[in-house]
């Protein structure tokens, strides 16, 4: 277990009801990260929080220095803990993620967060091309319902679609896993 | 009458220059872009290894707009995927299933990459021959939706390009999820939906028609 780590991807306070931008069943998630999380450090892995920081024209949610933009009390970091920001939805992109996974010699990631088909696909794209096997579970991340071609495609088929894509030829970015299973 | 005779006069103005505008309107899709075809390749369509859902639609999609890029003579870039992982199954070296189909056959002179990961740009020169030829924005065509055109998208837009995804000259096949089937339609509109989330912040996304017609 050496190798592995924990990365929960942008869990944060705008997320969840109350918040500028709030998600379709994210305490669920949120539940489910919480759970990984408390795994994660009984097993003393890595764990690695990132946060995103919006600072592009227009944005509307994760602004700096505002509540909406802190973790989220389920997955509250403890002293100790890595938290990377990052400004894209790629965690890797201009951050210090690859040099700290590779400084811990990481090989593994086990991953979750918001949104699925957002900074989730990116962050696991992107750790494919890097070298790394990403175990993604499924139920501890989330997202919001799309809009195509004046269409509304919800969440829930978002999330599916996103996460069978991402599996699909023989698990060749993630292999998908429940948080139930992933426990046992 | 005057009036009646003026009013004649601008009413066939605006007609003139509304059939002007649209006879002569720059299509500004075109601009500073290339098109790019992902993995249209035989293993794909009736008859190959790895057979999607409207293959054959997503690559006559595809054909019509290679022709308008190559009647402007603006750039074309196919790439081909060559699998060279262990146990892949579909896109073998020096197969057929590997050729690229003849609906988008390349004419000499247009640039092939081959690739043997899903990202496009992911050790080969694609980014290389982009910058090569001042390309800006990036028309990306191709299968699957859900691997090989989602992973180039998302790497193009880290790399700076500015991109259009024509959802109907993409396709995919339908996927398993914790034992169930999610359905290539579910899997297509879900992907086309997720990037171009958030103000189309990976891209835009538009039909073929859309795309021709200056939309």
């Amino acid at each position: 277990m050496t190798n592995n780590a924990l990365l929960i991807i942008d869990i944060q306070n705008d997320y969840f009801p109350g918040g500028t931008h709030v998600l379709y069943q994210p305490e669920s998630a949120g539940e489910n990260a919480g759970k990984l999380l408390k795994d994660a450090r009984g097993k003393g892995l890595e764990i690695i929080h990132i946060q995103h920081i919006a600072t592009n024209e227009g944005a509307d949610f994760f602004l700096p220095n505002t509540e909406g933009a802190e973790i989220n009390y389920c997955v509250k970091p403890m002293n100790g803990e890595r938290i990377i920001q990052k400004n894209y939805p790629n965690s890797f992109r201009e951050t210090e993620l690859l040099d700290y996974l590779k400084n811990k010699n990481i090989e593994n990631l086990v991953v979750c967060g918001m949104m699925t088909d957002v900074c989730v696909d990116a962050t696991v794209r992107a750790a494919l091309d890097l070298g790394f096997n990403t175990l993604l579970v499924g139920d501890a991340c989330a997202t919001e319902s799309r809009a195509l071609y004046g269409k509304t495609v919800s969440a829930q088929d978002i999330h599916t679609g996103y996460l069978a894509g991402l599996t699909a030829l023989g698990g060749l970015y993630a292999n998908v896993m429940t948080t139930e299973d992933y426990l046992k | 009458m005057t009036k009646f005779l003026l009013n004649t006069c601008l009413f066939a103005c605006v007609l003139l220059t509304s059939f002007f505008q649209n006879v002569f309107a720059q299509n500004s899709n075109f601009d500073n872009s290339a098109l790019l075809i992902i993995d249209v390749q035989n293993d794909y369509f009736p008859g190959g290894k790895m057979t999607l859902v409207n293959a054959e639609a997503a690559g006559q999609k595809t054909k019509l707009l290679l022709e308008a890029y190559r009647a402007k003579g603006k750039p074309v870039i196919h790439i081909k995927h060559i699998a060279t992982n262990a146990g892949a199954t579909f896109f073998l070296p020096n197969t057929q299933g590997a050729e690229i189909h003849t609906l988008v056959t390349p004419k000499a002179g247009e640039k092939v990459i081959t690739k043997h990961y899903p990202n496009s740009f992911r050790e080969t020169d694609l980014l290389q021959y982009l910058k090569s030829i001042g390309v800006k924005n990036l028309v990306i065509t191709g299968m699957m939706t859900d691997v090989c055109v989602v992973s180039t998208t998302r790497a193009a837009f880290d790399f700076g390009f500015n991109n259009t995804v024509i959802t109907d000259a993409t396709a995919t096949r339908d996927r398993m999820l914790h034992g169930k089937t999610v359905s290539a339609a579910n899997v297509q509109k879900s992907y086309l939906a997720g990037m171009s989330t958030l103000g189309a912040l990976y891209t835009k996304v538009k039909t073929t028609a859309q795309f021709l017609n200056g939309q």
